[in-house]
């Protein structure tokens, strides 16, 4: 017994051994990235990477419920002794952030030429590209004798009770974005009033635009207000439902557009697979890809061309500054207990 | 020998494994941010009425299923124990199947829609269903340290109502309490449940704030009001494990019969074992659709597969190692501060100490640990080592002492004396080891914060595809992941019945 207990010790310290040697080896052509992609989409893009380029990805991929806060604070953590080479975000405040806390290196990718200086950092930490698009997914049997959205507003409208409609927490993600873009848009006071009114309202605020647009496409709202990229998702799915741009007019604001964003972390590991990274992310062939995909909605290096979606024209930066009274108001007004 | 003053190292090394993380990122917190108003005391009450609730439900639950194994023809066949097979399953399993189940049904009837899963009673039923195989695990075990000759005889003379809450219920009440307060403080700490159905808890304000501040030490510091809650169901799970009993019932089966609305009551809670392993099972089956589904999911979360399991058997080894010593001598010198002490960083999310761990290991050399699964699985062992120490101490208590002394006297040396007692509570070190395997199996948040570059753990994988919608793959993936599972515990069980065999003979 005595010497079966030894060898099986002996099996299982050496089946370990080999297991964290096949989990853990090769450093030389690697790029480590960290990214708030949605995992089904950037999982391609990073294939056709490493088939390309011969560079292996170590991802690190960040879930829905803390979607990009948790990759953040990660890196920021991890200051002293960055393990991140490129952060490849699916927003643009927090890359704002982490410029603005000199955690990003400066690179000027060829790949970024092409793309409007709008959507470029003046230092080139960081550059953007592609973007979503906030929509209202609207489910066709429950809108049938009320009228369809076409606003932001009329998401507060007395159109519709609280009960049939749905949007995710706005202390994270795109709707933390868009909460910000509202106040830099609208002023603090309005933009405040509009959220206090979808909190009164008894709107269903739920984790994540994913289960928003589940929400909307199962019946169990009439409206959803999510991002382009689960909307879409949702009518490939077959589901009973149509995409609203909202705002659209002529004299309207423009939906909020979420480009992605690029940036090489300072102090890299790896810093020249991540440039080599970064000119692929940023190139149009990847954009254009993920324009196919689903995921963006638009090219940004098509902005502003006829028939194109019309955007909010609040700067980026505006939106960032912003975003401490928006966040802090909107903990403050959905962190209530039910 | 335990009581050696040299021997005091092992839990002072353990202490500082869960308390640095905890203490030692050292951020800069403003006195205001410390408010606790109101609102907090609203958030408080949510999580304590979610938690005691699935606690007591799954507890119940628990105990009317192990009486009926224990009364049936199961009650001495090896497999009785395979009806918690479910334990190291991910909470958003049982999410993910009653969306399934809901939806598969709603073709043919649309009004089913309506019970999708939102709020309160989303997060108390995926909260039952989670923690039920653990209350019937701690029933189970306990009600095979009941004598059935003292149930015999209590039978001729009384009626089976009395025999049960005389005996039964007195005897396994320290399970049933333990079994009770661990569910408490699981349900408190975890935010991923209430995250998904939308329901407010304390917990998950925390978290909140963590993503707004990225603050750990302002989070932790957060966490006392909870810390001081828990100081309740730790005392039922400290004050239960003190009581369990050392008498083995020399035969397994009960000599009891149900009958009446006991008998009803049992089967019902049977019933509900069956179902929350069947239900998954078959609405995966179905959902995946088809083979080649299956084997391109298969394919696609090898790595993720071999990650997982990496980090959950170095994470069993690395929390057997730190949770031994202290166990042990919690067990053999009662002292209830130790005891506390031990116990209470399990009321800290396991993903703020995964960030806290993180900025201490990066501060230091230890910061390559980052670049590999290592730093994963000492993670998910701090976490897990409060409840090693728990089952550890429990069969210590069990064993017999008069064995352990023999051993002291008759060795000739300290180094045989110390392996003879290892071998004793072998089995406890075994359960305790699989049951650390299981959790960091199942867990997702210390994964996220902690997972090394290119090394996904398929908890993840499966959570990220299944945030984006639920998919033919999403139901591939949790069914390998229960296949996966159900293999490592028959592996197991054949494994832990050689051992204790081998040692009984």
């Amino acid at each position: 017994m005595h010497k079966t207990m030894k060898r099986a010790v002996q099996a299982v310290l050496l089946l370990i051994v080999t297991m964290i040697f096949m989990t853990g080896c090769g450093k030389s052509k690697e790029v480590v990235v960290y990214t708030a992609v949605d995992e089904v989409f950037a999982e391609d893009i990073i294939k056709g990477f490493e088939q390309e380029t011969g560079i292996k990805v170590k991802v690190v991929y960040d879930s829905e419920a803390n979607k990009t806060t948790g990759l953040v604070n990660r890196i920021i953590s991890e200051e002293a002794h960055p393990v991140c080479d490129v952060f490849w975000n699916n927003e643009f405040m927090q890359t704002i952030k982490l410029a603005q806390s000199g955690l990003l290196e400066s690179y000027e990718s060829p790949s970024a030429d092409t793309i409007p200086d709008y959507y470029k950092a003046a230092d080139h930490t960081w550059a953007a590209e592609g973007g979503r698009a906030r929509v209202f997914l609207v489910n066709n049997a429950g809108i049938e004798g009320k009228k369809t959205p076409g606003s932001v507003r009329d998401f507060v409208s007395d159109e519709y009770t609280g009960d049939e409609l749905a949007i995710a927490y706005p202390m994270f993600g795109t709707t933390k974005t868009m909460a910000a873009a509202l106040y830099a848009a609208w002023g603090e006071d309005e933009a405040r009033q509009y959220f206090e009114t979808i909190k009164a309202k008894g709107v269903n605020v739920v984790d994540g635009n994913s289960v928003t647009k589940d929400m909307a496409a199962t019946g169990q709202v009439i409206i959803g207000f999510t991002d382009s990229d689960d909307a879409r998702e949702a009518i490939e799915d077959g589901a009973d439902v149509t995409m609203v741009y909202p705002d659209q007019g002529p004299d309207d604001m423009g939906t909020l557009l979420t480009p992605s964003t690029v940036a090489m972390i300072k102090g890299a590991p790896n810093p020249d697979n991540a440039k080599v990274f970064v000119d692929y992310i940023l190139s149009e062939k990847v954009e254009r890809q993920l324009v196919e995909a689903g995921f963006y909605d638009l090219s940004i290096r098509d902005a502003g061309k006829d028939g194109s979606i019309k955007g909010m024209s609040v700067p980026l930066e505006d939106i960032y500054d912003c975003m401490d009274v928006s966040a802090a108001d909107m903990e403050k007004i959905f962190s209530d207990a039910k | 020998m335990w009581k050696s003053k040299k021997l005091l190292i092992f839990p002072a090394i353990y202490l500082l494994m869960l308390y640095l993380p905890i203490l030692g990122a050292g951020d800069h917190v403003n006195m205001t941010d410390l408010s606790f108003n109101l609102r907090h005391v609203g958030l408080l009450a949510n999580s304590m009425k979610l938690a005691l609730l699935s606690a007591v439900i799954a507890t119940a639950l628990g105990f009317f299923a192990a009486l009926y194994i224990k009364t049936g023809f199961m009650a001495d066949k090896w497999y009785r124990y395979f009806f918690i097979l479910f334990l190291p399953i991910p909470f958003y399993t049982y999410a993910l199947s009653w969306i399934y189940f809901i939806r598969m049904f709603s073709i043919p009837f649309p009004a089913l829609l309506k019970y999708s899963l939102k709020g309160f009673g989303a997060c108390l039923y995926v909260e039952v269903l989670e923690y039920f195989p653990l209350a019937l695990l701690l029933a189970l075990i306990g009600m095979e340290s009941i004598s059935a000759s003292d149930i015999e005889a209590a039978s001729v003379y009384k009626r089976l109502v009395i025999v049960v809450r005389d005996i039964v219920l007195k005897e396994i009440a320290p399970y049933l309490y333990a079994a009770t307060g661990l569910i408490v403080i699981l349900s408190v700490t975890d935010f991923s449940v209430p995250s998904m159905f939308q329901y407010n808890t304390y917990t998950l304000d925390l978290f909140s704030v963590y993503g707004r501040t990225g603050n750990v030490t302002l989070v932790c510091l957060k966490t006392l009001p909870v810390i001081l809650l828990m100081l309740v169901p730790l005392s039922w799970l400290l004050g239960g494990m003190r009581k369990f009993g050392t008498v083995k019932s020399g035969r397994l089966k009960m000599g009891i019969h149900l009958n009446g609305w006991m008998r009803v009551v049992s089967g019902l809670a049977f019933a509900v074992c069956i179902i929350q392993i069947l239900i998954p099972v078959i609405t995966f089956i179905v959902t995946t659709g088809s083979v080649r589904v299956f084997a391109d999911a298969f394919s696609s979360v090898k790595e993720e597969l071999l990650v997982s399991i990496t980090v959950s058997l170095l994470a069993a080894i690395f929390g057997t190692i730190i949770a031994f010593f202290p166990a042990v001598m919690i067990a053999d010198s009662d002292n209830g501060v130790l005891g506390t002490v031990s116990m209470l960083p399990v009321a800290i999310p396991g993903a703020i100490g995964a960030m806290g761990l993180l900025k201490v290991v990066n501060r230091s050399f230890l910061h390559v640990l980052g670049d590999s699964v290592i730093l994963s699985a000492i993670g998910c062992g701090i976490k897990i080592a409060p409840f090693m120490v728990l089952i550890i101490c429990i069969y210590r208590r069990y064993t017999d002492r008069h064995l352990t002394e023999i051993a002291w006297i008759l060795a000739d040396k300290r180094k045989k004396a110390f392996l003879m007692e290892c071998r004793l509570i072998l089995p406890g070190l075994m359960i305790a080891f699989m049951l650390a395997f299981f959790m960091t199996y199942a867990e997702e948040g210390i994964m996220l914060v902690l997972m090394a570059p290119g090394l996904e753990a398929i908890t993840v994988k499966i959570y990220n595809y299944l945030h984006y919608g639920a998919s033919e793959y999403v139901s591939a993936f949790c069914l390998i992941s229960v296949g996966v599972i159900a293999v490592i515990e028959l592996t197991t069980l054949a494994i832990y019945r050689l051992i204790v065999v081998g040692m009984r003979k």
